[in-house]
């Protein structure tokens, strides 16, 4: 009998200790925190003068936590920690790109992080589940003061709340190689192709909306910010840019290539000149050292006269999320990372373009962030949040596609760009 | 004698009969379960049934009724904000999000299904046991019972677990999934916070032909049936051939070719579709070649002119697939009787013959089951369309290509475009669709209808 005694016993001790597991758990930094500085016992009038355990979840794309790469956001991170001495910060690094920011926070809001990276043009998204919280106060004067006005355009809503700290702008120029190409033989596209071969993702709506932007074609109105009007890129115009595309793939210099691949063709010398933004920079310099040359996007021809292309330009900001533990830490730590000091070892260590005013400056030496500069001055089309971006990627890529292949001729061009016209305004689901 | 007795109330005990032929005990036991147990002295299992009872009460009550009234509306309140001047930000209280309130109400509906189902198996045990101790047999206790669990009753207790996994992995899951078809959750209009019930509203704009949703999903569902019948039977009777072939007595160094042809199984079928979809693009290495050689002008529209690239995409498949075709039916080609062959061949039927009136007839009737799981399988190719042509060439005005399957343009709809709901319903319709498809097939086939014997 004692024997049966024993083994119910041990077996109702096992599911006992099966159920500890279970119950609330606490973050196991804050209970094994240091032991607070003494003057955690004095009451403080504010809470920003009391210490605390504070534990933070922090997203970037995985190339801002690499060690080989400078781990600019463990660096900053950890900076940041030490200079506020009244809390005690343990950070989680989650990674997380910048254009997927506008997925995966709304998909879990619980869990995910309370400062992310996230793309100005996924704003919409991102407010539509209400994940971003609204700057106001000293923090809303201070990014007014702190950075150009087009950046703060990029970070506020139609509303007009500002939802995100600026930290870097986003867009695209060429990149050429100097012994093919004079300064002047890349202002124009058709000189360019006579002299050497050009590689385009035509085939992505990122990039070849510059053609029909550059002539006339709207989107959401001739400053980005009119929803009602639509994506414009029907009639005339845009015809026009379709029979001149038509045309362009024809040659045989003009490549339709992505920016991946088109920089290796330029290592194995098929390509003398590429279109991408600042994340190839780095490696374009390397392979052309001397020669390596940047400018802004050239004019091409339509019915012999020349049209500016214009890209696309946006921002990728730091928010905060709304419904965050710590507010308060959370909204320093994203002005933090998107202040003078971060900025400028973002720009150090990954070539990030800096946005901050005085950082802007001090860096009009280097070519890029002059091209950069001069872009979105001179030719960029700001790209806004609206949701309805959405359905453009889709009849863009199929109209590059398309216009690659040939099954858009002149015959057919008046025809096709109207549907692309139709398609890219629907889902496609009706 | 007295064994045959006890063994009557082992019969099958259904609840309407047991509530008939029982007591107020029993009928009592289905409001408080294990009522009839604790009253016959099984005191361990009927606490074991009120405990149960009462955590289900304790679970509806806190939070259960709450879900279920959250889920006919899917919830409205939307996220609060309140401006603290003090600390100079804003504070937000979060609403609902309609997509937990989805989960949870499901996750209630389970508890309430389990919750009848516990209550129907109180009120059996209560009459079994009842039936026990009116018959004068000791009514068992409960170790008596547990050890039968792992005696008499073990294949209850064996496939209990895994169908405990099941219903929790696999069916609460898909319920969850298949819900989503019956609501707007997209994001189109800003559903994809607060959305809301729309019954059958996706599945009408699905078959409707006059809208463009319709059109693309009816030319998607011919071609993902014409492509998995084209594909299977292909890949099948080449397989056979192949086998076949290498099997004659004339072929020397047998093994050799068979390990040939495998070989391509053993590179990962990732790292194949992707290096042939690069070497068949108008700038990849086949192009490359052929135009350096001078043999073409332009580039081989591999995927970018319809009929090509299904053609391509179908050649493809038969690459990757006639391995695992060749390794099964070599199996069962050597499993055919000899004698067969040998009155065959005495009989004076040459090898076109005696393969088309005794291989193939054997070879069909063993592997319809094959070719069934087959077919569906390739209904669902996801790899060996999407990683090479990936749905292309697609027309500029729709969303599904020309190559597209079902289920990429599912991934196409929902990972790349959060169109959640459409996705939700071409699920539903590729299973409808399927199921349809293998179950006329195998109920139609040889294997059905003969399971023993072949002939």
């Amino acid at each position: 009998m004692s024997k049966k005694v024993l083994t119910l016993v041990l077996a109702f001790c096992l599911t006992m200790s099966l159920f500890a597991g279970c119950g609330s758990s606490a973050p196991a930094e804050q209970t094994q925190a240091p032991a607070a500085p003494a003057a955690n016992e004095t009451a403080a009038p504010a809470e920003n003068v009391e210490p605390m355990a504070v534990s933070l979840k922090v997203w970037s794309p995985s190339e801002d936590q690499n060690p080989d790469m400078g781990a600019w956001l463990n660096t900053m991170c950890e900076q940041f920690n030490e200079l506020h001495p009244e809390w005690d910060i343990t950070f989680e690094y989650g990674v997380c790109t910048e254009s997927d920011a506008k997925k995966l926070v709304p998909q879990d809001v619980d869990a995910a992080a309370d400062v992310f990276i996230f793309s100005s043009t996924g704003m919409e998204n991102l407010n539509q589940a209400s994940c971003l919280a609204e700057l106001g106060g000293k923090y809303l004067e201070t990014v007014r003061n702190d950075y150009p006005e087009s950046l703060v355009a990029s970070v506020t809503y139609e509303d007009g709340g500002v939802y995100g700290v600026p930290m870097t702008t986003n867009t695209y120029f060429m990149y050429y190689d100097k012994s093919v190409f004079t300064e002047e033989d890349v202002k124009s596209l058709d000189t360019m192709l006579e002299k050497g071969k050009v590689a385009y993702p035509l085939t992505n709506g990122f990039y070849n909306a510059a053609f029909y932007i550059g002539n006339g074609c709207t989107f959401f109105g001739e400053d980005g910010t009119d929803r009602a009007s639509g994506i414009q890129v029907g009639g005339e115009k845009g015809a026009a840019v379709t029979n001149a595309l038509v045309d362009l793939v024809k040659n045989p210099n003009f490549i339709v290539a992505e920016p991946d691949n088109a920089i290796s063709m330029m290592r194995e010398g098929n390509c003398n000149a590429y279109v991408c933004g600042t994340w190839q920079a780095a490696q374009t310099e390397e392979i052309l050292g001397e020669n390596f040359g940047v400018a802004m996007l050239p004019t091409f021809k339509i019915d012999g006269n020349d049209v500016q292309m214009r890209p696309f330009t946006s921002s990728k900001a730091i928010g905060v999320k709304a419904t965050t533990a710590y507010p308060e830490v959370a909204l320093n730590l994203a002005m933090y990372l998107g202040g003078y000091e971060s900025q400028k070892y973002h720009y150090e260590t990954r070539g990030y373009i800096p946005c901050e005013n005085q950082l802007i400056s001090e860096v009009q030496d280097d070519p890029i962030c002059r091209v950069d500069s001069q872009t979105i001055k001179e030719i960029a089309m700001p790209r806004s949040c609206f949701a309805e971006y959405s359905y453009f990627w889709t009849p863009a890529e199929s109209m590059g596609t398309e216009i690659r292949d040939g099954a858009v001729t002149h015959d057919n061009a008046v025809e096709k760009t109207e549907a692309f016209n139709v398609a890219v305004n629907t889902s496609g689901l009706n | 004698m007295v064994k045959e007795e006890s063994r009557a109330p082992e019969a099958k005990v259904t609840v309407p009969s047991a509530l008939k032929n029982g007591s107020a005990m029993v009928a009592l036991s289905s409001v408080i379960w294990g009522w009839g147990c604790l009253v016959r002295k099984q005191f361990t299992k009927g606490a074991l049934y009120l405990a149960s009872e009462i955590l289900i009460i304790v679970y509806m009550v806190r939070s259960g009724f709450y879900n279920l009234s959250k889920l006919i509306t899917l919830g409205d309140v939307e996220q609060q904000k309140v401006w603290n001047e003090a600390k100079s930000l804003f504070e937000y209280v979060d609403g609902d999000r309609s997509l937990t309130i989805l989960l949870y109400g499901i996750v209630t509906v389970a508890a309430l299904v389990l919750a009848v189902l516990l209550a129907r198996m109180s009120i059996k045990s209560a009459y079994k046991a009842e039936v026990a101790f009116r018959s004068g047999k000791r009514v068992p206790d409960f170790l008596t019972e547990v050890r039968d669990q792992f005696d008499k009753n073990l294949h209850t207790t064996l496939l209990s677990l895994p169908i405990l996994g099941v219903l929790a992995f696999t069916i609460l899951p898909l319920l969850f999934m298949t819900c989503m078809a019956f609501t707007n959750y997209s994001v189109i209009n800003n559903k994809l916070v607060l959305f809301d019930w729309v019954g059958l509203n996706n599945f009408k704009r699905m078959l409707d032909l006059g809208g463009s949703l319709g059109q693309t999903f009816w030319s998607v569902l011919g071609w993902t049936l014409a492509w998995a019948v084209i594909a299977t039977f292909s890949n099948y009777i080449l397989g056979v051939l192949l086998s076949v072939f290498i099997n004659w007595k004339e072929i020397r160094a047998k093994k050799f070719w068979r390990f040939c042809f495998v070989l391509t199984v053993a590179v990962p079928h990732f790292v194949t579709l992707m290096i042939i979809r690069q070497m068949l693009q108008p700038t990849g290495a086949v192009n490359v070649l052929l135009q350096s050689l001078g043999w073409i002008d332009a580039p081989l529209p591999f995927f970018t002119d319809t009929t090509w690239a299904r053609v391509s995409v179908i050649l493809i498949s038969i690459w990757v697939s006639v391995p695992y075709v060749l390794l099964q039916i070599t199996g069962i080609l050597q499993n055919i009787p000899a004698e067969l062959y040998e009155s065959a061949r005495i009989d004076g039927a040459g090898p076109v013959v005696t393969f088309f009136k005794i291989t193939m007839p054997y070879m069909l009737f063993v592997t319809t089951p094959y070719l069934i799981t087959s077919f569906t399988g390739n209904i669902n190719n996801f790899n060996t369309i999407f990683l090479t042509s990936q749905g292309l060439p697609r027309a500029v005005e729709s969303t599904a290509g020309k190559t597209d399957l079902l289920i990429t343009w599912l991934y196409k709809l929902t990972i790349d475009n959060q169109y959640y709901d459409i996705g939700a319903v071409i699920g539903i319709m590729t299973f409808v669709s399927l199921s349809i498809v293998s179950l006329l097939t195998f109920h139609y086939s040889g294997s059905n209808k003969n399971e023993e014997g072949f002939r």
